[in-house]
């Protein structure tokens, strides 16, 4: 995938309201949406679109967008 | 830390369930998509049986209590209620209230939010056939197995 189709999406699909657009640097806790349903949503997101399913206790450790996407496998994303 | 699970809560609990279910300050980020539920599955309405307590919808027989308490009864504290029932190959969840006292937890790994979804996915992993949990608040479908 994309890095840029990957942060629409995620934004898109989670609906994120509290900043116009995502990048790497987004910090998670800073989003005016984070709360424990929101990283339930993002489990769910990376299951959907990476057949991938990511703990709780992972996701916790999770800080930056650039982090879930290294958690992710950043090898799978293209420019 | 040991969480105490139960499906129905002695009625000395009563003011504190509704306390938490029905006066709850968060409840207004999903407030648009709570209505519509209430027009689907009906008003929760919480019911005494054999001074037992728990939270029923009057156009849905099937729904499950999850209560999720610091303690066993009657020292513990109810930290969280979560209203669900299984529908084909998911586990829907109606309703979900999280005691406001324990909200500085929400971002830890003692969210009571991330206890019940790991208590539900062993509860529903038992189950044939029951693949996911489904948050109706926000269509977020979490895989069981």
């Amino acid at each position: 995938m994309r890095k840029s189709d990957f942060l629409k999406k995620m934004h898109d699909s989670l609906e994120i309201s509290s900043v116009e657009n995502l990048t790497e640097e987004t910090i998670l806790k800073q989003l005016g949406e984070y709360n424990s349903m929101f990283l339930l949503t993002i489990i769910a997101f990376v299951d959907e679109n990476f057949e991938m399913q990511i703990s709780t206790e992972q996701l916790l450790s999770v800080t930056t967008i650039r982090s879930l996407m290294d958690l992710i496998g950043y090898e799978k994303f293209e420019d | 830390m040991e969480h105490f699970f139960y499906s129905s809560l002695p009625e000395e609990y009563k003011n504190e369930l509704e306390n938490i279910f029905y006066f709850n300050k968060n409840q207004y980020i999903f407030r648009s998509k709570i209505e519509e539920l209430v027009e689907i599955f009906g008003v929760p309405e919480l019911k005494t049986k054999n001074q037992k307590i728990k939270i029923e919808l009057a156009k849905i027989i099937t729904v499950q209590n999850l209560f999720l308490l610091t303690e066993a009864p009657p020292d513990g504290k109810l930290i969280a209620v979560l209203i669900h029932f299984r529908n084909n190959d998911s586990a829907e969840v109606i309703h979900l209230a999280i005691n406001e006292d324990f909200s500085i937890l929400n971002n830890t790994i003692s969210s009571p939010l991330f206890i019940l979804v790991n208590k539900l996915k062993q509860i529903y992993h038992q189950i044939k056939g029951v693949n996911f949990i489904n948050f109706l608040y926000n269509n977020t479908k979490i895989k069981i197995h």
